[in-house]
């Protein structure tokens, strides 16, 4: 397995692809780590990553730049963009990556593999270098939805170390590997009029639309639903998000965990006070969009700006999450692009935050309702690699073929079941024979 | 540490004077040549929060965390699996200080 370097593996460096940490060697195991040492898993290394896993594009490490494995002059989205590479380049079977709004889901799809996000609480976030903890979840990249479902058996469940971790209802994971076509065909999967915009880049509307036919094969019914607040979802999303990012960050002050190479310089020593200490290591140790958020978190929790943005927000998500539980009184799960467009190229977006923000546009709601979601590559779409079979060597499609597009799965809280089961059945339509 | 604003509290820029505050609160230097920069893009981003305004959050609680949990309690008593766990563990975080003095933290001077 290949891991996201913002999960902690005791004795080894664990960077979250930032500066301030460069020097950091983890001093526990994260409990998804000794939860899979359990199970025998091997690993491999560390994968790279935005700074803190934030960025939908890798771009934002401190350290190096990924590419896309199916076209190099592409990101391979973010901020999971090493694990979704590892994978997708058969450089490992599997990986995990951290999903906050978006970061496994849309790196897996621009991939071409198979990312879950659990629901919030499903795996423990103990020995994840928190960047926004209502949001973060800890999630498998895999090329399969079945091996999908098989690391996060292994990793999920109630943790004493973190507070926010759950137990399923009871039998609530039971038929998470051997799910039943006869219970998958009695489910109703509702398609939100918001996620089909005019917006949606044609590929993508053609390519999700063949996995809804896929799926229709097997006898799930479809219906139309409304979110009526998802457009507010990312601007709720980039208030909540920095908030809490000022908040966690604020502990990587060079005193502990890390400092910064030459941090006082040639200067004596003793000429050094504290606060110079915390401005020098924080200034010359984030990248810029770290810095931005955390002067974004600052500001939407500062007196005068609260009520206006942070307590505003926090109703906006309330709201989002009505929505999702209105939606399911109707159906079981949901089906949703996962990205608005198709891989872009690396430097496109580099510049603008606002431009790369909207590539999460399709995730984020999923994280603020706290809802488990998979995203599945598209199997018969473009350059998209097919269920991989066992025997024979696999190939990393030509950007020929097209670029991989994924479809997005939403279940309800703890029904990871509902979506790997679908996504298990949406694969077997594809395995070689 | 962050107060609650009473009073009306309104959509806003974010202006020199106020980044250099935020600067300050967030232990944050950006380089004067930077901040203009720094300012464009986080006026882009509040000009987007703009639309928040529309919506209608009456009888809407705020949703503070990622759960429906509440308060989670633990004993308060030695847990020896626990404590197995966790052995060796102090003496890592401690290698792990930049700088040290025996077992203690190395702190520069506040003053």
């Amino acid at each position: 397995m290949a891991i996201k370097d913002n999960i902690l593996i005791r004795g080894t460096p664990t960077t979250a692809a930032s500066k301030v940490l460069e020097r950091y060697r983890a001093a526990y195991d994260s409990t998804v780590i000794e939860k899979l040492r359990g199970a025998d898993a091997v690993f491999l290394g560390k994968t790279n990553l935005d700074e803190f896993a934030m960025g939908s594009s890798t771009e934002n490490s401190a350290f190096q730049l990924t590419k896309n494995p199916h076209d190099l002059e592409r990101v391979p989205g973010g901020s999971s963009g090493g694990s979704a590479t590892a994978v997708a380049a058969h450089e490992a079977i599997t990986a995990l990556g951290s999903d906050t709004g978006g970061s496994i889901r849309q790196p897996a799809n621009f991939c071409g593999v198979v990312g879950l996000k659990p629901t919030y609480g499903a795996v423990s976030r103990y020995g994840l270098i928190a960047m926004a903890s209502s949001l973060d979840q800890i999630g498998p990249i895999t090329k399969t939805v079945k091996d999908a479902a098989i690391v996060f058996k292994v990793i999920a469940g109630k943790d004493v170390f973190d507070a926010t971790s759950a137990d399923p209802p009871p039998g609530g994971y039971d038929k998470l590997l051997q799910p039943e076509l006869e219970d998958i065909k009695k489910l109703t999967i509702g398609l939100p009029k918001e996620y089909f915009t005019e917006g949606l880049n044609s590929s993508v509307t053609e390519a999700v639309d063949k996995a809804i036919s896929a799926l229709k094969s097997l006898g799930i019914k479809f219906q139309e639903i409304s979110l009526p607040h998802t457009k507010y979802a990312l601007a709720c999303y980039y208030i909540i998000m920095p908030a809490e990012v000022s908040a966690n960050l604020a502990r990587f002050d060079g005193i502990r965990y890390s400092r910064i190479a030459n941090l006082h310089g040639s200067k004596r020593r003793s000429a050094q006070k504290l606060l110079d200490t915390y401005v020098r290591q924080r200034s010359e140790g984030f990248g810029a969009e770290a810095k931005r958020r955390i002067i974004l978190g600052t500001f939407v929790l500062s007196s005068g700006y609260y009520d206006a943005y942070y307590a505003k927000a926090q109703r906006v998500r309330a709201l989002i999450k009505k929505d999702f539980d209105e939606a399911f009184k109707k159906v079981d799960a949901l089906l949703t692009p996962v990205a608005p467009t198709p891989a872009f190229k690396i430097g496109e977006r580099a510049d603008d935050p606002l431009a790369m923000y909207l590539s999460d546009v399709f995730t984020i709601p999923v994280n603020l309702a706290g809802l488990p979601a998979i995203s599945i590559p598209v199997r018969d779409a473009g350059g998209m690699p097919k269920v991989p079979s066992r025997t024979e060597e696999p190939k990393v499609p030509s950007k020929l073929e097209g670029l991989p597009i994924g479809f997005q799965l939403i279940g309800k809280h703890f029904h990871e079941t509902d979506i790997l089961g679908i996504g298990q059945y949406y694969d077997k339509l594809f395995e070689p024979r | 540490m962050h107060s609650r604003s009473v009073g009306t509290a309104h959509m806003s820029r974010i202006d020199k004077q106020l980044l250099k505050h935020l600067l300050e609160l967030s232990r944050l230097d950006v380089p004067q040549k930077d901040r203009p920069r720094l300012l464009k893009d986080l006026s882009a981003i509040l000009d987007y929060f703009e639309q928040l305004k529309e919506v209608r959050v009456e009888g809407a609680e705020p949703m503070s965390g990622g759960t429906l949990l509440t308060t989670v309690m633990r004993q308060d008593e030695i847990d020896i699996e626990l404590k197995k766990k966790e052995s060796g563990e102090t003496g890592r975080v401690i290698e792990a200080f930049p700088e040290k003095k025996g077992t203690f933290l190395k702190v520069p001077p506040v003053f």
